[in-house]
């Protein structure tokens, strides 16, 4: 039966969004609902009506009751750093625990699953009904791993494996924002030709840059990724802790206290407490530039005594124990943060840290013959909470020629769940004619795999352009010297001279009889629906057999996510 | 390729509501809402500031709207807000806009504009205003002023002014073309209840066209007043004054749910059973107003239909009222009806300037 209700779900590093279309009653509705989420508030107020959004952090009052957004964000991340955590989409797909009580030991996927539970939960109690499907949005360069580690957070929150869908993140921003210009007789591109889009989307953890190709094929509009940046972690988190890092430099230097001399946990509620006051700053300037621009045409005309905020004092303490006061301040845009910033928007170099290297990698794999291929794009497409900083939008500006127009995606905040959950109709729903006249290609793997034998250099076995489902082999000649095993490298990369390539794994091909010189040996490989890469080898005219696994980047990984214990903790957990 | 965009404000004493009109690829007229994200906004705020702009500008610190708010909850003071409210539009008219005011009027433009609008630098705005509580000829005076003194620094034309009740039969209009399936008006004869926020109208509509003056009832406005007038008496210093306890009536109305049992107004609790009773008058008056007009014998030919728009509409006391006294008659309750002003003013302007271009 044909699904009536479609979850779009924005798992971000700062903040979870949810949007719903719900064709019970009209089976036709392209309408996408904003749900609110009901959490704790500050000074653990409930809200029953929700906000908009559920900020990813995860407070573990007891062992057996963990409380997830805002109060846990605002409070309890100052007052008991111990048992809160933030961010854990940047640890997901590595081996990091968290052990919030001793003996108590969770995983990314744990923790991502108690976020994902709560999400769930608020759209079983908007829709009165069980939902065990979704699109869950992830970023463009997150790898097979941490895609992995997402279905499995989303299977130990409910739902089911085979239901969940990833989408990269400004695929979804994409979608969201074609939906909505193909609904205008007029709009900002003409979609009859083919059009080149650049999506910048940068959160609160990760900037992500994918380079979309639309264009018309049978009366529908193709949506074609053709390109995306490498995984990159430079966010608003880093725009924060610049921020922290000047702040905590005057709070050593006016309470003559050492960071250094504290006690690991002292330390750690000065720096969260410092964070929050850095992220809230980086909010502040934010704004105050935006409603500068209610009385100027442009930013090149702002300047210190026009655009300030003002910190008062701020006790900094541990529990009951105040361990300092951070003074008054007044901090201009221009000084400190223009100049603290001043590494994001550095172009002369080739800074990874600025936020030129992910468009310049992008632009890279989608134009590599062209000098200039940032005129090849028609438009630049800003998404993320990190884009109401406007100095960023000004940069990309400066950095594309004057003809591209850089704009903002309708909802820089919803964006992303609002294409997932248009995603996830476009995939679940019979019903012809909503969404029906847009088609988004199945997105390839990006990274090529290369095989290493004997140190004979890299040999591109699976190509970064492999589709999910698509499956080939990749004849070896077998060598001299009757051979009882073949090793094989697999390494993971952009282009096999790229320095960012990296060792995935490492296996070997076992004969049951030595074969000889020059006979062939096929290593087969499989791109499964999760983009991920099966291997396994036949001899010629032979049965399949499986490799020999050695080494995997992952083994360590797989020991520590028992998925098993983690959900059993979660059946003991009240998530609030 | 620059766009024409197609806008309709609408002003209510505390909330501007903005929508843009637009063709969409099956030649119909439809729309967009333009709301703000304004996520650091406190829950108790966010029932009437989710959808609509604050009808507020900070004199202190010049700011407008959401960026205004913060300091109606950190420290209140006496005339450090005004409104570009009925008041401020009726001085307008009678001693013209100071040079102060028209500059502060054009850059509320421009902060929509900023926060709501996101026009790229080679789009043309054009704008139809909708005000509550003026004349027509009020209206008319206002356009001329707009026109002249506030369009070139809002940098929006202006192209006409519409009356909040025929905003919402345009929207109605518009809207029926859009999905015939669901609203279909042409042998239909239909009551367009508009719960708006001045007042209720009930405007019959045979084939899509109006055959009877309206029908006035109370609107929200004078259920706030009911409000705010009863927790005035219980007393709030002299710091409150009649508007801001008006803020707080809007407030407590926007975020009304059913099972609600305590409804705060300032720092003042009150049982919800006595807020409901505070405005039963109004409540039960819209009520009277609908059953009249809905009657079966009241005309020689039924009602079909009975299609409801307004803010009101999200207000559980008074959608169960119309629920008791519309004589078993269908009633349609139309989408984001707090929006069906703004959506019809903006639907009038796209009509104003491509009929101008035909």
């Amino acid at each position: 039966m044909a699904r009536k209700v479609f979850v779009g779900i924005d798992l971000g590093t700062s903040s979870c969004k949810l949007s719903i279309i719900d064709r019970r009653l009209d089976i036709k509705s392209s309408k996408v609902e904003e749900v609110e989420v009901p959490q704790y508030l500050d000074n653990h107020k409930w809200t029953e009506m929700g906000i908009p959004y559920l900020p990813s952090v995860v407070y573990f009052e007891r062992e057996d009751l963990a409380l997830v957004g805002q109060y846990a964000a605002r409070e309890m991340l100052m007052l008991h750093p111990d048992r809160a955590v933030r961010a854990i989409k940047r640890q997901m797909g590595r081996t990091w625990t968290y052990e919030p009580f001793e003996g108590t030991h969770w995983t990314p996927q744990g923790i991502a699953a108690i976020l994902l539970h709560k999400l769930r939960a608020t759209a079983e109690d908007h829709l009165k009904e069980t939902v065990t499907a979704a699109v869950i949005t992830v970023p463009a360069s997150f790898d097979s791993r941490q895609r992995e580690a997402t279905l499995d957070a989303a299977q130990l929150a409910g739902f089911r494996r085979d239901q969940v869908a990833l989408l990269d993140e400004p695929s979804a921003a994409i979608l969201d924002f074609v939906n909505r210009q193909m609904q205008r007789l007029d709009s900002y591109l003409d979609f009859e030709q083919p059009r080149i889009i650049l999506v910048f989307d940068i959160g609160g953890g990760t900037l992500d840059v994918s380079i979309v190709r639309t264009e018309p094929a049978g009366g529908k509009l193709k949506l074609q990724i053709v390109a995306r940046s490498r995984y990159t972690e430079l966010a608003g988190y880093d725009f924060d802790l610049s921020v922290c890092a000047y702040l905590l430099n005057i709070f050593e230097r006016g309470c003559k206290v050492s960071l250094a001399d504290l006690e690991t946990r002292r330390q750690r509620a000065v720096l969260a407490r410092l964070m929050a006051i850095a992220e809230d700053l980086k909010k502040a300037i934010s704004s105050r530039l935006r409603e500068s621009l209610v009385y100027l045409d442009d930013l090149t005309r702002l300047n210190d005594s026009e655009v300030y905020v003002d910190l008062e004092p701020q006790e900094i303490s541990y529990g009951e124990e105040v361990i300092g006061v951070l003074p008054k301040l007044r901090l201009g845009y221009h000084r400190p943060f223009e100049r603290l910033w001043a590494p994001f928007f550095d172009q002369s170099s080739e800074r990874v840290s600025a936020i030129y290297a992910p468009i310049r990698s992008a632009l890279a794999e989608a134009f590599p013959d062209d000098p200039r291929p940032e005129t090849r794009v028609d438009l630049v497409l800003q998404h993320g909470g990190m884009c109401l900083l406007l100095p960023i939008g000004a940069a990309l500006r400066a950095y594309f020629p004057e003809q591209v127009r850089v704009m903002e995606t309708p909802d820089l905040m919803q964006s992303v769940a609002s294409g997932a959950a248009i995603y996830d109709a476009m995939r679940g729903s019979n019903e012809p004619g909503i969404f029906a006249d847009i088609q988004m290609d199945t997105q390839p793997i990006f990274e090529a795999v290369f095989l290493e034998r004997y140190r004979a250099g890299l040999q591109e076995i699976v190509p970064k352009a492999a589709v999910p489902g698509q499956t080939e082999e990749y004849a070896i000649e077998v060598p001299d010297g009757a051979p009882s095993r073949l090793l094989l490298s697999l390494y993971h990369g952009f282009r096999a001279d790229d320095p960012f390539v990296t060792l995935d794994r490492e296996a070997a091909i076992r004969f049951e009889y030595p074969p000889k010189k020059g006979e062939k040996v096929y290593l087969c490989w499989r791109i499964k629906p999760n983009r991920d890469v099966e291997y396994w080898w036949r001899m010629e005219g032979g049965e399949p057999r499986e490799l020999i696994n050695l080494s995997t980047r992952g083994a360590d990984l797989a020991a520590a996510t028992n998925l098993s214990s983690q959900q059993d903790q979660l059946r003991q957990l009240q998530i609030e | 390729m620059g766009l024409d965009r197609y806008l309709g404000f609408h002003f209510t004493d505390n909330c501007i509501f903005v929508a843009e009109a637009f063709l969409g690829r099956d030649s119909h007229v439809t729309w967009d809402i333009l709301r703000q994200a304004n996520y650091e906004l406190p829950p108790e705020w966010l029932p009437l500031f989710r959808t609509g702009i604050p009808n507020f500008f900070d004199t202190e610190n010049n700011l407008y709207g959401f960026a205004a708010l913060p300091a109606i909850w950190r420290g209140f003071s006496w005339n450090r807000f005004m409104r570009f409210d009925f008041r401020f539009f009726e001085a307008a008219l009678k001693k013209g806009l100071s040079g102060e005011n028209r500059t502060r009027l054009a850059k509320l433009f421009r902060y929509c504009q900023v926060y709501h609008i996101h026009p790229q630098p080679d789009e043309r705005l054009y704008a139809v205003v909708t005000f509550e509580r003026l004349s027509q000829m009020q209206c008319e005076d206002l356009l001329a002023i707009l026109k002249q003194q506030v369009s070139p620094e809002a940098r929006i034309s202006f192209v006409g002014t519409i009356d909040p009740e025929e905003a919402g039969l345009q929207y109605l209009w518009y809207e029926c073309k859009n999905a015939p399936e669901k609203l279909e008006l042409k042998n239909k004869r239909v009551l367009l209840v508009s719960l708006g926020y001045d007042r209720t109208t009930m405007t019959p509509w045979d084939k899509a066209e109006t055959v009877e003056p309206n029908v006035q009832a109370p609107g929200m406005r004078q259920l706030d007043e009911a409000v705010a007038r009863y927790t005035g008496r219980l007393g709030f210093g002299r710091t409150i004054g009649m508007d801001e306890l008006m803020l707080y009536a809007q407030r407590a109305r926007r975020s009304f749910v059913p099972e609600q049992r305590e409804i705060a107004i300032v720092n003042k609790v009150i049982p919800a059973t006595e807020y409901v009773e505070v405005i039963r008058e109004q409540v039960s008056e819209i009520a009277v107003r609908l059953g009249e007009v809905a009657r079966p014998h009241a005309r020689k030919r039924p009602l079909d239909e009975i299609l409801v728009v307004g803010e009101g509409t999200a207000f559980a006391p008074v959608s169960e009222a119309l629920q008791t006294a519309h004589w078993n008659v269908p009633m349609c309750v139309l989408d984001e009806p707090v929006f069906a002003v703004a959506k019809g003013a903006a639907a009038y302007c796209w009509a104003l300037i491509n009929s101008k271009e035909e």
